[in-house]
């Protein structure tokens, strides 16, 4: 039984029907679905939505940035996540940067790995929709809760392509019980529901699994192979899928950059959050010797084929990590511009 | 990572200002650029309500009431026929001669007929015509009000003490474009009406002009689509507001004309818009010098105005004034060129002003001086318009130097004229359209 509690921080709740279980339940009473513990969503909000320490003045209220008392800056939480690095285990790593244009990193990277019965590599990447409220706060939140849910599916004996639907629903529903940022946010015009972008992995046994929202993507290189595993959802693929317009004339329009679907409230008209994005999943073999790239637009943007990324990833010396040839990539974007924040997370699989 | 673009702001602001300051600096000065969207679909059109507020005293008797009569018909086939259109007439009392009503035929008819009842006498006293405007325009709080003020006399008749508290009462009730006819009027006391009404005063040189400039005031009110804008600045404690203007299309003094809402805020009414109008304002900051590298946010301004009973705030992140402190002398010394285009602009209304009292006292070599100068701010900053009017004051030898002769025998009309719209400024050019950038 729960605990009856309404917001018991150990209660269960079902990302698919809501209903609360009982903090030692594996799996939703009602439905059966997989569960992430409450506390860890609460931690991981907790985690990325803390204020910035007091202003010089004393004050702590801040607003668009700075203080509104005295008007000074306030301290700038948001610096610590201008360049990232992750490399939990020899064969996984990634960098996310803010890249030379934006003031801020609005892309968030987690990495998981763990040895259930064989070893298991999570990967997620998220660029947060930049118009929007939360941006930077909802993209490490889906990342981070989407890490925890994928690696807890792993204990279980759950299909991993419900495991990432679950995943992805997990991240949608902490991005929507994001508290409003306006006290941080240093953007006033960033007002709309928040949203980011996820392209999610779960490897385990030679088997990868991706599941994505927007236009992040996944691609698989091996000697003999370059292959975007992803198809982006934005109104580029759209109008061209549709036969609408020619890839060139697309290109050419100014929504050419525009997503269409996105994690978060932000889908919503009237930014609340009935319904899971719609997430697509596919699945596909990662033998020894394939490696695994999970990156933001502020990356393929610069090498939008996938032989080019591939040819990049090729000309890193044999003995670059994951870490060295993420950072690598992140460089090679920074010195074509850098127009965006960049994401890059490697999986070498040995 | 964008989305697409379906919802554009109504307002556009931009400061513009050098952003940083020299060790102990401890004051700026920035412009501030606000733009109402191209687009009418931005907003939703308000109710325009426009009332002519016309002298009948007994100067205007003849070739000028006639002409009156002519041009208000003329403007009311201008005007939509969803504006609201209404006559009231003074001399030393006032009355509604065309209740308001909506710009059809029927309202001609009422209004030819009407108009023909108009008979010219008596006193001018400015405030029973602005007083009767007001109530007029009570019965529309939530309209664009407008309103035409046109005199040919001295205002003569007030009881005293009437006027000011008038005045006073009449600012924020509606808006005022005024105009003397001819000579025999005193520039200061409808310039008095104009400022304190958001308007500008202008001359109309004889009746044959009335029309023409009817036909323009109409088409500006009719143009407008948002009434009642404010603009709001906030400071932080550390920064204090020691003189707001506006700059163009004429420089106003607003300093002492806000409100303060709270001790951080102070709101200056702003009147009402039309789609794609565009104005500029001066803001001097006093700030509280901070060290080397510390980042301020010195003002916040933002436009504020009421849509379907909800109160709107536009901000814009390139409005806001962040000053940093530095000891590169190249950066603290730059001045932004907007910011020096229009403390040209006032040095030359200035020149103009003092030079015209100037030669009113019959000091000629100051004169030619100060017009001298003023010819060569003009042509510096290609402010053509004036370059012109100046031209019918003094004979010009060389723009350049400001090289002038002050021209005998020069009319009063050139001379009023030219005093009037020594206020009136060329626009700073516009930066072109920053390119898109696919981000």
């Amino acid at each position: 039984m729960p605990c009856g509690r309404a917001h018991c921080s150990d209660a269960m709740r079902c990302p698919s029907c809501g209903a609360i279980s009982p903090p030692t339940s594996r799996f939703c009473e009602r439905d059966g679905t997989r569960l992430v513990v409450e506390s860890t969503v609460a931690q991981l909000t907790t985690q990325v939505t803390r204020s910035p320490a007091a202003c010089g003045c004393g004050s702590t209220a801040f607003e668009e940035g700075f203080c509104i008392a005295c008007g000074r800056a306030a301290p700038r939480t948001s610096q610590a996540y201008d360049h990232v690095e992750q490399a939990p285990v020899a064969e996984l790593g990634g960098v996310t940067d803010r890249g030379k244009r934006h003031p801020w990193n609005e892309d968030a990277l987690s990495l998981g790995a763990e040895v259930i019965a064989e070893p298991v590599h999570v990967l997620v990447v998220c660029d947060g929709v930049s118009q929007a409220r939360n941006a930077q706060q909802s993209a490490q939140l889906a990342a981070e809760v989407a890490r925890a849910s994928l690696l807890e599916s792993t204990r279980g004996n759950i299909d991993p392509a419900t495991a990432m639907r679950q995943a992805i629903l997990a991240a949608h529903l902490a991005i929507c019980a994001l508290p409003d940022d306006t006290q941080t946010r240093v953007d006033p015009t960033k007002n709309q529901a928040p949203g980011c972008t996820l392209v999610a992995a779960l490897v385990r046994n030679r088997h990868a699994t991706i599941g994505w929202v927007g236009d992040s993507r996944a691609y698989r290189f091996g000697p003999d192979l370059s292959q975007l595993l992803t198809h982006d959802h934005s109104w580029l693929n759209a109008v061209v899928d549709s036969g609408e317009l020619t890839p060139a004339e697309a290109a050419a329009s100014p929504n050419c950059n525009a997503i269409l679907r996105a994690v978060g409230p932000l889908n919503y008209d009237d930014g609340s959050a009935s319904e899971a994005p719609s997430a697509d999943v596919v699945n596909c073999d990662l033998l020894s010797g394939h490696t695994l790239l999970l990156c933001t637009d502020g990356l393929w943007r610069y090498a939008p084929e996938p032989r080019e990324l591939a040819g990049l990833v090729r000309q890193a010396p044999v003995e670059a990590g994951p870490l060295e040839l993420s950072r690598r990539l992140v460089e090679y974007a920074n010195a074509r511009g850098g127009t965006d924040n960049i994401t890059a997370a490697i999986l070498r699989q040995t | 990572m964008t989305l697409l673009d379906t919802d554009a702001p109504p307002f556009s602001l931009e400061a513009y200002y050098t952003p940083t300051l020299p060790e102990d600096g401890d004051h700026l000065t920035a412009i501030l650029t606000v733009e109402a969207a191209q687009s009418d679909l931005v907003v939703t059109r308000q109710d325009r309500v426009l009332l002519f507020i016309i002298d009948k005293s007994g100067s205007m008797q003849g070739a000028s009431i006639d002409a009156v009569r002519q041009a208000v018909l003329r403007g009311i086939d201008l005007c939509d026929e969803d504006m609201t259109i209404g006559v009231v007439a003074f001399d030393d009392s006032a009355s509604v001669l065309v209740r308001p009503q909506k710009a059809n035929a029927r309202c001609k008819q009422d209004a030819a007929r009407l108009l023909q009842m108009l008979y010219a006498s008596g006193g001018t006293a400015f405030s029973t015509g602005l007083d009767v405007a007001r109530g007029v325009f009570q019965q529309y709080p939530n309209s664009i009000r407008r309103a035409i003020f046109l005199t040919d006399g001295v205002n003569e008749s007030e009881r005293p003490g009437r006027f000011e508290p008038v005045l006073r009462n009449c600012v924020g009730a509606f808006e005022c474009d005024c105009w003397g006819l001819g000579t025999r009027w005193r520039v200061g006391e409808v310039q008095e009406v104009a400022r304190a009404l958001n308007g500008k005063a202008s001359l109309i040189p004889g009746p044959g002009e009335i029309e023409a400039t009817f036909s323009a005031a109409i088409q500006k009110a009719a143009s407008k689509a948002v009434a009642d804008v404010r603009l709001r600045l906030w400071t932080p404690q550390t920064s204090r507001i020691t003189l707001v203007k506006q700059m163009n299309p004429t420089i106003e003094d607003l300093t002492t004309a806000g409100s303060r809402p709270s001790p951080q805020v102070l709101e200056l009414g702003i009147g009402s818009w039309a789609p794609g109008e565009s104005r500029d304002y001066q803001i001097d900051l006093q700030v509280t010098s901070g060290s080397i590298g510390e980042e301020l946010l010195a003002l916040r301004p933002s436009v504020v105005f009421r849509q379907d009973g909800q109160e709107r705030d536009i901000r814009s992140l390139s409005a806001r004034v962040v000053v940093t402190w530095t000891t590169d002398e190249a950066l603290s010394s730059r001045i932004n060129p907007r910011v020096a285009h229009y403390t040209g602009q006032e040095e030359l209304a200035l020149a103009i002003q003092s030079g015209l009292q100037a030669r009113e006292r019959g000091d000629d070599e100051a004169a030619t001086h100060l017009l001298g100068k003023a010819v060569k701010l003009a042509a510096q900053s290609g402010n053509d318009e004036m370059t012109g009017r100046l031209q019918r004051v003094v004979d010009v030898d060389d723009a350049a130097t400001g090289t002038v002769r002050l021209k005998r025998g020069v009319s009063e009309t050139a001379t009023m004229d030219l005093e009037l719209e020594s206020t009136t400024t060329k626009r700073a050019a516009r930066r072109p359209a920053a390119p898109v950038e696919a981000s």
